[in-house]
Formats: C-alpha cells, structure tokens, sequence
C-alpha cells in the first residue's frame, strides 16, 4: 500500500526532473545571445570561437543539443569548469560534503532550539520563553543572513574570540581520512576525539547563522500549531480525565503538532540551501555556496548550472522524503 | 478598464446585489483592518517603520548631507560623529547620505520584482482557474518546475545568464516570485468561479474578461495584498544577497547589499560601514513582515509557506 503510493510520487517526479533540466538547459544554451563566446571568453578569435562551438556541439540544432545535455547529466557529466579548469563533477564531489555538512548541523541546531522553543511559548503563553520565541521570529525573518555572519564573526571572533572566523579546521590541522567527507562523521569513525571536537567547534557559528532565519519559522510554526491543538477536544479530555498539564503538552499536543513542522522543515532546506550561497562565503567555508559565489565571480556557467540543478534535486528529494516521513507518521493522511 | 458591455442598467443592479452585500463586508473588513493594524503594537511599529522607510525613498534625494557618491578623499574611514553620522566608507564617501539613497534602490527594485512577477502570475493564475482543462494543466506544471528550484538559486542562474546589474536582478528575482502569485490566483478563481453573483454575470453577457476583472479580481484581493507585503520583505532580502553574491548592484553603488558588500573588507577596523546599511535592510524588512502578518491576521487568516 504504502509503497504504491512511494511509487506513484516517484513517477510523478519525473515531468518535474525533466522540467528542472529544461529550463536549466534554456538558460545555459537559449538565453545567452552566444554561449560559445561565454565559454570562450570576449577576446577570443573567430577560429577558436568555432572550434569550440564544435567541441560543445553547440552547432548542432537545440534538439540535439538538448539530448546530448540530458545524456551527459546522466553520466553526471556537467563540463569543465572555467575558473578551477576541472571536472565541475569532481569539483561538486569535492565541495558538496561540507554543504552537506553544514545543511545537517543547521537542521539539528534549528530542530533542537526551535522546536522546545516553539513548546514552551505556547505552553506558556505570556512566559519570558514565549517572549524570547517572539523575537527569535521577528527577527529571524528580518537580518539579513549574510549580514547576521559578519556581524557574528566581527563579534564572536574579533572581539570575543569565542568562536574560529571560518574554515573547516585550523589551517595547521590535517583533516580526518576520508569516508564521507563529514569531518565530524569521518573523525569519529576513525577515533580522532579532538578532530570532532575541534569540527564541531568550526560549525558552530556558522550553522547558527545559517539556520536562523528557518529557525524563526520553525518555531513560529511550532508555536502555532501547538496552541491549535491544545484547544483541541482531545486535549481537554485529557485535561478532564486528571492527567497532568505538562504529560498533555508532550504526549497529546505535541505529536499531533509536530506533523505540519515536519513539511515546514523539508520547505526549509530551500532556503538553507540559498543560504549556504551566503554564508559559505562569509566563514570561507569549503563548500558548493562558496564555489558558487567564485563561479558567479568568474561567469563560470557550467559550474553555476550544476548547482542550480543539483540543489533542485536535493529540494525536490528531501520534499518527497518528507511526503513519505507524513505519510508513515500520520496514517490519517491518505495521497 | 472599461465597462463590459451590458444587456441593461436594472439587470447590472440585479447584480450588484447579489455580491454577497460587497460594500457592507467591506465596510466591516475595513474597521477590522484598522483595528487589528493599530491596536497590536507590533503591527503599528511595523507600519510606523514602512512608512518611514516609503517617506525616505521619497523624499531621500532632497535631505542627503552629502553626495552619496562623490569621495571625500581627506575623511576615508572616519567613524560615526556629528558632520558624518553614520561615519564615512573607505574612499570617503559620507555612508548616512548612501543609506538614505540605497532605501530608493532597495525598495524600488524590490517593487519592480513583485509588479511583474505579481503580473505575470496573476495572469497565468486566472487564465489557468478560469480556463480549467488542458490549459490549467500545461500551467500548472510549468509553475511546479520553477516551484522546485530554491529561489535564490533560480534567480543565480537567471542572473549570471543576464549579466550582473539591477535590472538583470530585478528580472532574475522575478522569474523566482511569479509562480506563487500564478498558485494563488489559481485558487482564487477555482474558489470563486461558481458563486452565484459570477453565474449571473455570465447569464447576463459580460464577457469572461470582463468577470474576471470585475467579479473575481476585486474578491481575490485580499490575499494578494498579503502575500504582497509579505513578498516585500523576501524581495528587499533577496535583492541585497543578489548583490552580496556578486550579480545585482555593483558597489559603488549605494544599494545597501553593495554597501555591505563593499564594507566587509573593512569590518574589523570600522564597524560601521556594515553595520548601518545592515541595519537599514534589517529595518525596512522587518516593517514589512509585520505589516504583512497583521495584514494577514485582518485579511487571511490562513499561513503560508516560503522557500
């Protein structure tokens, strides 16, 4: 049953998949009036704009042009890239797990902040916790992240030096083999107590930052769902049948609050993902963000492309993810 | 608009009175409105700092000590003081004179993203409610493939296929907006396209334009006047990482992500070149989310989601 209907959201990312593809090939070979002289550069001479108008096949019809993109994307080939002169899918294989990194610690810290958070405040209304969760979502919606980074590192490093300015490890630190590409993951498979320590030490911040503005939603979110289902029949019979306030809160209230939460967040990553754009270039964070903001630098486009379908497909996955995650959690729920 | 051609004046009566007593639900909507936006603190502070923000783009060219983009070469990085109230950047250029001209950059670019996605969105919403049938579907599945890019990132690649610049970026931030407003304008016909006083325009003659713009449009409009000012403050936001990302505005300009842009270099030994613009961008956002939430308390109680 249930995996009939897994199937059937699986088919139907298909068109949507195609679609992403589409738009990101209109945008690469369509719209620039010449991508041939975007690949070459502006003072190339007729002779190499040709050659290399013939090495990307970019003389062939669109038709063509278009099934040789999705046949190289399925061979997860996106190009040279021009501003680091390699593979940009060993450059993405490179750069994708401190973004995956990243992302995950952002989640955690949004998820275990902002949910009690979201709790507490509806629980108790008027608390100094539901005033603390007000501010956290007027103003999470409203710093820029970007800026929220660089003021956190002019204060947490430059002034306090509570907190490393950025980087995944100190420069003078020889990072744990590699497994996953997780720092924190690799050093604890491998037994390098102080390398995890000092990893999560360099994540704090900038996780922190990155999460902020999804934590204000997240606990807003919470929050008010929270007071919707306390005001629910089935809480005040709990109430009515003497059990304790606090055991209603946490057993009756919040599993059936937490359900819309969990779509929220799978929305969420959407604007991680933005995010990482931003924030890795502020704590110089090795990641796809920060190779996209150079590639933007450099009008690299293969490299830029890459990025734009590949946090499509994380998006559209981790949603899916999420329909399911709905699906085996509330079985009220029928597609 | 032009009135559509009606049959006759009685018969268009006939229709002003079916809309569900249109003028007297305004009337209540109207003092709801008012109540809900000035007795709630936070709402009257969002609204008191939108409309500071508006006045400054207005009238910002006429009260700007200085000119915003002309150095003083003999005052580079000096810090906040009574001649420079925001302090100075570090070519000289005076940053409280490029604040009061970036709110002119910001907030109109910011507009100009949400008057055409809105408009393309709205339109392609209506013609798919409308329409229904295979129209409704090469629509709507056009809107779910912008729907599963990040907007940010859809609007990176847009941008850097444009070039850097703010109408590229205006253009860019737009290709990411409309598909909202198209969802729901969508679902604003589909709800209101079989009410009795829609049924009668039809029996009557108006043409479908001409109920759509006349019957539906008017109804739709309070959800979209929130999504609206809800949008402002994301567009505001997402125009200044455009440029702190490096398409957008190029310093020198004085958009406020530029400045922060132009700024950070200099963070560690005067704090105020990003800080003010900074706190400016923070400022005009957070009117425009709490104007927008208590729109949306007043308007449309109903929450939605933001990528």
């Amino acid at each position: 049953m249930i995996y009939r209907l897994i199937a059937r959201r699986l088919v139907a990312l298909i068109p949507v998949l195609l679609g992403v593809t589409l738009i990101t090939f209109f945008l690469s070979h369509v719209v620039p009036s010449d991508p041939a002289r975007l690949y070459a550069g502006p003072r190339a001479s007729p002779e190499a704009l040709a050659n290399v108008r013939h090495q990307f096949g970019l003389d062939k019809p669109l038709a063509t042009q278009f099934v040789n993109f999705v046949g190289n994307l399925l061979h997860g080939d996106f190009g040279p890239s021009l501003s680091s002169h390699r593979a940009v899918s060993s450059d993405i294989a490179d750069f994708l797990p401190a973004t995956i990194e990243l992302t995950l610690m952002a989640i955690a810290i949004i998820l275990v902040i902002g949910v009690p958070l979201g709790v507490v405040s509806a629980a108790w209304e008027g608390s100094i916790f539901d005033h603390l969760g007000r501010v956290v979502s007027i103003t999470g919606s409203a710093i820029p992240p970007f800026w929220l980074g660089l003021m956190a590192q002019f204060f947490f490093f430059d002034q306090l030096g509570w907190f490393p300015a950025g980087g995944r490890l100190d420069q003078n630190t020889a990072p744990p083999p590699h497994i996953t590409g997780l720092y924190t993951v690799d050093s604890l498979l491998t037994g390098h107590l102080g390398l995890f320590v000092q990893s999560i030490w360099y994540l704090l911040l900038p996780a922190i930052v990155l999460g902020y503005g999804s934590l204000a939603v997240i606990t807003r979110m919470v929050r008010a769902s929270m007071l919707e289902s306390l005001g629910q029949d089935y809480v005040r019979t709990a109430r009515a049948k003497g059990l304790r306030r606090r055991r209603v809160v946490a057993q009756h209230a919040l599993r059936n609050a937490l359900l819309p939460t969990i779509t929220v967040m799978g929305l969420q990553v959407g604007a991680l993902l933005s995010g990482a754009l931003l924030i890795e270039e502020v704590f110089s964070w090795p990641g796809i963000g920060r190779y996209g903001t150079s590639a933007t630098l450099a009008i690299d486009y293969n490299a830029i492309m890459a990025i734009t379908l590949i946090a499509a497909l994380i998006y559209v996955l981790v949603n899916l993810l999420v329909d399911v995650l709905y699906l085996v959690v509330d079985p009220r729920v029928a597609y | 608009m032009h009135e559509p051609l009606s049959p006759n004046a009685a018969a268009e009566g006939t229709l002003e009175a079916l809309e569900p007593a249109f003028s007297a639900r305004q009337r209540l909507l109207r003092n709801r409105l008012i109540r809900i936006m000035v007795l709630n603190p936070a709402n009257l502070l969002g609204l008191f700092l939108v409309l500071l923000v508006i006045t400054l783009t207005v009238v910002g060219p006429w009260i700007t000590p200085y000119n915003p983009t002309l150095p003083d070469y003999t005052a580079m990085l000096s810090g906040p003081s009574t001649t420079h109230l925001f302090g100075t950047d570090f070519i000289g250029n005076d940053l409280f004179s490029r604040v009061l001209a970036g709110a002119r950059l910001s907030i109109g670019t910011a507009a100009a993203v949400l008057a055409i996605a809105s408009v393309v969105g709205l339109t392609l919403g209506a013609i798919s409610g409308w329409f229904g049938g295979w129209v409704d579907e090469v629509i709507m599945r056009i809107t779910d493939m912008f729907l599963a890019f990040p907007v940010l990132i859809l609007a990176l690649a847009v941008g850097i296929t444009l070039g850097s610049g703010l109408t590229s970026a205006t253009i860019a931030l737009a290709v990411g907006f409309w598909p909202w407003y198209t969802r729901l304008m969508r679902g604003q016909v589909l709800s209101l396209k079989n009410r009795e006083y829609v049924e009668a325009a039809r029996s009557l003659g108006v043409s479908d334009l001409g109920i759509v713009w006349r019957h539906v449009f008017p109804n739709a409009l309070s959800p979209i006047i929130v999504e609206l000012s809800l949008d402002m403050g994301y567009a505001v936001l997402d125009i200044a990482a455009l440029s702190f990302i490096g398409l957008g505005a190029q310093p020198p300009s004085p958009e406020w992500g530029a400045m922060i842009v132009a700024g950070k270099d200099n963070l560690r030994t005067a704090w105020w070149t990003c800080t003010f613009p900074g706190l400016a961008l923070t400022t005009a956002v957070l009117g425009f989310n709490l104007v927008g939430d208590g729109l949306r308390d007043a308007l449309d109680p109903r929450s939605r989601k933001h990528a």
